[in-house]
């Protein structure tokens, strides 16, 4: 999607083998935000997602010395910490429970965005809609519109085929599309 | 660092709408592109510190030496004699000066920037061939006295996962890779050094002149500093033993280094009790010896190698 970054990535993942801590640090600015939000998708706990991130990151650095320079180690982070953070969710059967705790007080905060729409940023109405889309497709969409991701990477993160990948994104850029023409005709 | 805002809507996005709607979905699009993500460049920031805290605490962070000669063998093929002088001239530059002081020896350093460095027997001093043009650092495995001349750069002692900054100075650092259990430490004679672990620099102390701290592998700052005997901790460099509190193991490798012999101790049970003993002049291995076993209960033999102690 954006090559000048994937070859960014590339020279980082070559120094970080070579147990470059400069190059390293600079690897975790750059993923650090998004992996960060990936992570809260799942665990729904900023605690546990801290964590997550933090074990994924001990993980590489461990295991420099196997990093494949032909594979992308952004898609591979990203691989890391979804499956430790589904094996956090696992772990923890109490933290299920909290789950939908949070997830109800969420619902409740957001209950009505449209009608306080006059008052409420208009990035806030998009983060709301994008929060409202169907798990999956707002994972995919998140993974691309706010971390660069291409295609290929999510497709390898997420276990889809890159063609479903772009049906997500086209589906999401239609619901968004369709909300904010709606929010446009209500504002006449 | 990449900006994803930025990124144009992709062709295989593009190619699903029509003109009309092609242009909402551009709008929303580049709305999504701008919303905040959830974290601040701060917040990062912190994260980062913990993470280096955690590899530093696991030991995990010691570096492994780089490997540049498959990179070399790669190309070598298309543009061999490019290629040759290109990599001797690398080689040459990466690969570091080193000094090694035999045992039974010491040895006094001058680098290019005309910094000093004695070292006692055994130690070994490793910096690189671009000192003084890209940097200041040199490695240390043993124990030397570093007087250091003002210069752009800051001069960088990295000794065993410690680091040592500073500009010009005078100092003492000791730092063994085969007695961990004694860590680094570092004593100024003159000037103000910064002394920290080599990944947690962000919060290193200062010693001033006549302080000495002390840093062992896995803890996050080295000691606060505190006064030192600094005539007593930089005798060696006059050929005098001074040992105040050192455990008899330590001793025996201060010696082993100094009089190039081996010795063996064959009771476990001294090995880490501690002795305080000086020596003005130069004396010879067997009045040391002489004085350890009278006040430790002790006796020595000659052996092939060098001595034996035993009970």
């Amino acid at each position: 999607m954006n090559p000048k970054t994937d070859e960014h990535i590339a020279t980082l993942a070559v120094r970080i083998r070579r147990s470059d801590r400069k190059a390293f640090d600079d690897f975790f600015r750059m993923l650090y935000p998004g992996l960060i939000r990936f992570a809260q998708g799942y665990t729904r706990d900023n605690t546990t997602a801290y964590d997550v991130v933090q074990d994924a990151f001990v993980n590489v650095w461990q295991r420099r010395d196997q990093i494949d320079e032909k594979q992308s180690l952004r898609s591979y982070m990203y691989t890391t910490v979804k499956n430790l953070s589904l094996n956090a969710i696992r772990k923890d059967a109490a933290l299920t429970i909290d789950t939908d705790l949070t997830n109800e007080l969420q619902s409740n905060h957001n209950i009505n965005p449209i009608e306080e729409s006059d008052q409420k940023d208009l990035s806030e109405l998009f983060t709301y809609w994008i929060s409202q889309l169907p798990d999956r497709r707002r994972e995919v969409f998140e993974l691309s519109r706010y971390d660069g991701l291409s295609h290929e990477e999510i497709a390898e993160v997420m276990n889809l085929s890159p063609k479903t990948v772009n049906n997500h994104i086209v589906l999401a850029l239609k619901t968004l599309k369709d909300h904010y023409q709606q929010y446009k005709e209500n504002r006449k | 660092m990449s900006n994803p805002n930025k990124q144009s809507l992709p062709e295989s996005i593009v190619r699903k709408f029509d003109d009309p709607e092609l242009d909402q979905i551009r709008d929303v699009w580049k709305m999504a592109g701008s919303l905040k993500t959830s974290s601040t460049p701060e917040e990062t920031e912190r994260a980062l510190a913990d993470l280096h805290l955690r590899l530093e605490m696991t030991g995990e962070m010691n570096s492994k030496p780089e490997i540049i000669i498959g990179w070399i063998q790669k190309h070598a093929r298309y543009m061999v004699a490019a290629v040759a002088l290109f990599a001797a001239l690398t080689l040459f530059f990466l690969i570091p000066k080193t000094v090694v002081v035999p045992f039974g020896e010491m040895a006094t350093v001058e680098l290019p920037d005309g910094t000093t460095i004695e070292m006692n027997s055994g130690s070994v001093l490793r910096y690189s061939r671009l000192y003084r043009f890209t940097n200041r650092t040199v490695e240390l495995n043993g124990e030397a006295y570093f007087s250091v001349v003002d210069h752009a750069h800051p001069f960088i002692v990295d000794a065993n996962g410690a680091i040592v900054e500073v500009t010009g100075t005078r100092f003492n650092v000791r730092s063994w890779d085969d007695e961990p259990e004694n860590g680094v430490t570092v004593t100024v004679t003159e000037g103000e050094v910064l002394f920290s672990p080599q990944f947690l620099s962000d919060n290193p102390v200062t010693l001033r002149p006549g302080e000495i701290s002390r840093w062992k592998l896995r803890e996050t700052r080295p000691s606060t500093p505190e006064p030192a005997e600094t005539e007593e901790i930089t005798a060696w460099r006059d050929f005098r033993f001074v040992f105040r509190d050192q455990t008899l193991a330590s001793i025996l490798r201060d010696l082993e280094r100094r009089y190039d012999v081996a010795i063996e101790l064959d009771t476990d049970r001294v090995a880490s009790t501690t002795l305080t003993a000086y020596y003005s002049q130069q004396v010879s291995l067997e009045s040391v010896l002489d004085d350890i076993c009278a006040v430790k209960g002790l006796r020595y033999t000659q052996t092939t190698r060098g001595y034996r102690i035993f009970r």
